[in-house]
């Protein structure tokens, strides 16, 4: 032989080992209990590490990578963030787990779905050498009518039954074959099956699902152009229930859906209205809209409560309708000094005033509307937000999401026209900051408008998913709830009635407490009952062993 | 007794479950079945009236007492005693009331000590009828996984004797089996598939990998290796007990676990 046809003849075998050899064993391992066992393990020692990950810090986000590489001087966050994935159950390792997973139950499901469908369907036929087992029962009955009671008490228990006449050759002899419930055998290949679509749908998700939060106010909009959708929020109400908990929020959008290439402006469109609520999505195009949940606007508000005090106002004459002697005075010529007053560290007399009214009385001040000051001739609307104020070089700033610092910029109106627009704040009463003229008013409360935590997602793995559950379900029940039992009954025809020889498979003896003869301790209940149907008449039903000894 | 009319019907259970044990123990040190008898009963009897205070709560609260850690503890060491009355009536065996009654009355003793009050008013995500089905089948499965602990010490204690038959530590496994076989599928179905759609209607996703989720996660994958390894391997009698234990150990560690970990399934 040449070198050259040495080398053609190599490449059937790889390393040594013929290819299909190694798959073989590849399959055998992952079909294998103790791998499928080391994957249940390993994963839940990887899901107990990546529960601690997520406990150390908050995972999700930007953000919370920033928090987290800022406390990289604890000794366990360094050891986490250096060692553990930040978003452990989306790693890569334990993705490659629920991988190795899917293919443990791939190459199971393969492996016994055809032995549990031959288990579940076919009946062995009653043979000799099959009664000869240790648990077959024999007794001589004197009923004649043996074989048909024996057949309507099984086909009574739900026995699938086959029959088999032997009346050439003597002795007669009728056999039965029972099979009950063998769908049964199928329940652990359909678990298996159904916990591997499961899987599936669940990498698939995790891969390629989308979430996104937003978080919108009443009149704002979000498009979808995937889904040629647009969802407008045209309010959100929450609803409080006993002891001021919340029982409900619920956003009701206007959802316009694009109707093919015609439609290019959503808002074209005439649109539905709907709620979205907790517990109840709203699912459109394979996308999900979740009421996920609310905070609170840090820049807008509901109604602001203003209290003022009517005896510090001016007069309509000019003079102090307080007795406290100190005058107000003109608002323009207060705005005419073009200072801002009330800054802080200036403010001593103008915050003092205000802090003991003697004719206190207090408005609702709605967002966005002129409200007259009663009992004077100053009106006031809010002009600005800022639920956490902060002074920066560019001005007034929102510093957080947290109503840490309240601040509502209000614009005075004296008769009809502007006096000026102050700062004032609802933990500093006395402060206000602006070119307003100084009044007795400071917030008693705001009345904080709602922003609607809205999920938009969607979930491609879902269809595996539901899936999943269905046949797992159906899997879980086969095999738990129902139990497959088999049967041989073996009538043979003796001088007076029937030799009975019974098998009974798949259920346990009789419980000792409940057994009312020795013999029924080691018996199924099935076994008794058909004793008691076909009454023993010479000494009680013995194994085959005990009958050749006797 | 101080406390809502429920929470001093509870404390009499408690101190019933509590006189149980220790007639479970006379029954074992003094050989007197009478004693077995009586603790049995007493039992249930404290399985009753905690079976009226939840009723009485439910009545408070207007929704199924399954909302708390008090109330799911509390209704997980009913559906114990339950278990328990029901398996000693069927079975006969008192010495099995030994071994459980101390678990039951050990998570008495973890409702007791957690906040009790009752909420009118429910949060609005476990609005939904999902809570009924998934807190119910969870508080079940594990009210057998309890019992399961149980009758594995059992036999651990009694594999240890020298006088030990076989045959009864065989029924005692397959007992312990059963049990298992009851809990593991209404936890799958009940705490995993029925939590997991709700989860999908209410937080936009089947799972979150949330603590309580991870924790019920590494239970069922547990369980499911003791079923592989007792079907598949053959692992019955103390290899089968000790997994059985370390099963409840798991289910109460996840159990507590909110009180650490928090996550969306921190409700109270």
């Amino acid at each position: 032989m040449t070198a050259a046809a040495e080398r053609e003849q190599r490449p059937t075998r790889t390393g040594g080992r013929p290819a299909r050899q190694v798959w073989g064993q590849l399959y055998e391992l992952l079909s294998s209990t103790g791998f499928a066992i080391a994957i249940l393990l390993i994963l839940a020692v990887a899901s107990i590490l990546g529960i601690l990950v997520i406990d150390q810090l908050p995972v999700r986000g930007e953000l919370a990578r920033v928090q987290f590489a800022a406390r990289q001087d604890e000794p366990l966050i360094w050891l986490l963030s250096n060692v553990v994935p930040l978003r452990p159950f989306r790693c890569f390792f334990f993705q490659s787990l629920l991988g190795l997973l899917s293919l443990s139950l791939l190459a199971c499901t393969i492996k016994r779905w055809r032995g549990s469908w031959r288990a579940a369907i076919t009946l062995p036929a009653a043979s000799d050498a099959l009664l000869r087992s240790r648990e077959t029962r024999l007794w001589r009955t004197r009923d004649e009518n043996a074989p048909t009671r024996v057949a309507a008490l099984l086909r009574r228990r739900l026995f699938r039954l086959r029959e088999t006449q032997i009346t050439t050759a003597a002795p007669q002899e009728v056999r039965y074959a029972g099979l009950r419930f063998g769908l049964a055998r199928l329940g652990p290949v359909l678990t298996h099956l159904g916990f591997l679509l499961l899987v599936v749908g669940a990498i698939a998700m995790s891969l390629s699902g989308r979430a996104e939060m937003l978080w919108l106010r009443p009149g704002e909009r979000v498009t979808v152009p995937e889904a040629g959708l647009t969802l407008e929020l045209n309010a959100f109400d929450i609803e409080v229930g006993a002891r001021g908990r919340i029982a409900d929020y619920v956003s009701t959008v206007t959802l316009y859906r694009e109707i093919g290439a015609d439609t290019t402006a959503a808002g074209q469109l005439a649109g539905e209205q709907l709620e979205i609520e907790v517990n109840h999505p709203l699912r459109e195009r394979g996308f999900s809209f979740y009421q996920n949940s609310y905070r609170r606007d840090p820049r807008r508000l509901r109604y602001l409560e203003l209290a003022f005090d009517r005896a510090g106002f001016p007069l309509p004459g000019g003079a102090d309708a307080g007795d406290d002697g100190e005058g107000d005075s003109d608002p323009q010529a207060a705005d005419a000094t073009g200072a801002p007053r009330g800054m802080p560290g200036s403010r001593g007399p103008h915050a003092e005033r205000h802090d003991g009214f003697r004719d206190p009385m207090t408005i609702t001040i709605p967002w966005g509307e002129r409200v007259a000051l009663p009992g004077t001739r100053y009106a006031v609307a809010v002009d600005t937000f800022l639920a956490d104020f902060r002074v920066t070089a560019d001005g007034p700033a929102l510093a957080s999401q947290e109503f840490a610092n309240p601040a509502a910029q209000l614009a005075i109106f004296h008769g009809d026209s502007l006096a000026g627009r102050s700062w004032y704040f609802l933990f500093h009463p006395g402060m206000a900051v602006g070119t307003a003229p100084e009044l007795p008013v400071r917030i008693a409360d705001l009345g904080p408008e709602f922003v609607s935590g809205i999920e938009i997602a969607t979930h491609p793995g879902a269809p595996w998913v539901w899936a999943g559950f269905a046949v797992m379900t159906l899997g879980t029940m086969l095999a738990f709830l129902l139990r497959t039992e088999r049967i041989w009954v073996r009538l043979r025809r003796a001088a007076s009635g029937w030799d009975v020889a019974v098998l009974h498979q798949g259920a346990a003896p009789q419980a000792p407490e409940f057994a009312r003869a020795a013999w029924e301790r080691s018996a199924t209940p099935l076994t008794i009952q058909i004793a008691r149907a076909l009454e023993p008449a010479e000494g009680a039903p013995v194994s085959p062993a005990k009958r050749r000894n006797a | 007794m101080s406390g809502t009319l429920d929470v001093q019907i509870f404390t009499v259970s408690f101190i019933l479950y509590g006189v149980g044990f220790v007639l479970y123990l006379l029954r074992a040190a003094l050989q007197r079945a009478t004693a077995g008898v009586i603790a049995t009963g007493l039992v249930a009897v404290g399985a009753a009236l905690q079976t009226i205070a939840l009723g009485v709560r439910w009545n408070l609260s207007g929704h199924p007492p399954l909302t708390s850690m008090f109330e799911y503890a509390s209704v997980m060491s009913w559906m114990a005693a339950i278990s328990l009355v029901i398996l000693v009536a069927r079975t006969r065996r008192f010495e099995v009331g030994m071994y459980v009654s101390p678990l039951i009355l050990g998570m008495m003793a973890i409702a007791s000590i957690v906040p009790k009050e009752i909420y009118q008013q429910l949060v609005p995500a476990l609005q939904s009828y999902w809570l009924h089905i998934h807190v119910s089948m969870a508080a079940l499965a594990e009210g057998a996984f309890a019992l399961s602990c149980g009758l594995a010490i059992a036999y651990l204690i009694k594999a240890r004797r020298a006088d030990a038959e076989p045959e009864e530590l065989a029924r005692l496994d397959a007992l312990n089996h059963r049990v298992i076989s009851i809990g593991y599928p209404l936890f799958t179905l009940g705490a995993l598939f029925a939590g997991a759609i709700w989860a999908y209607s209410a937080w936009g996703s089947f799972w979150s990998w949330d603590p309580k989720e991870v924790g019920s996660w590494i239970i069922w994958l547990f369980y499911t290796g003791y079923l592989h390894a007792r079907y598949r391997r053959g692992w019955r009698g103390r290899k089968a007990a000790v997994l059985a234990i370390i099963g409840f150990a798991m289910v109460i560690l996840s159990f507590l676990g909110n009180m650490f970990l928090g996550g969306q399934h921190a409700y109270g």
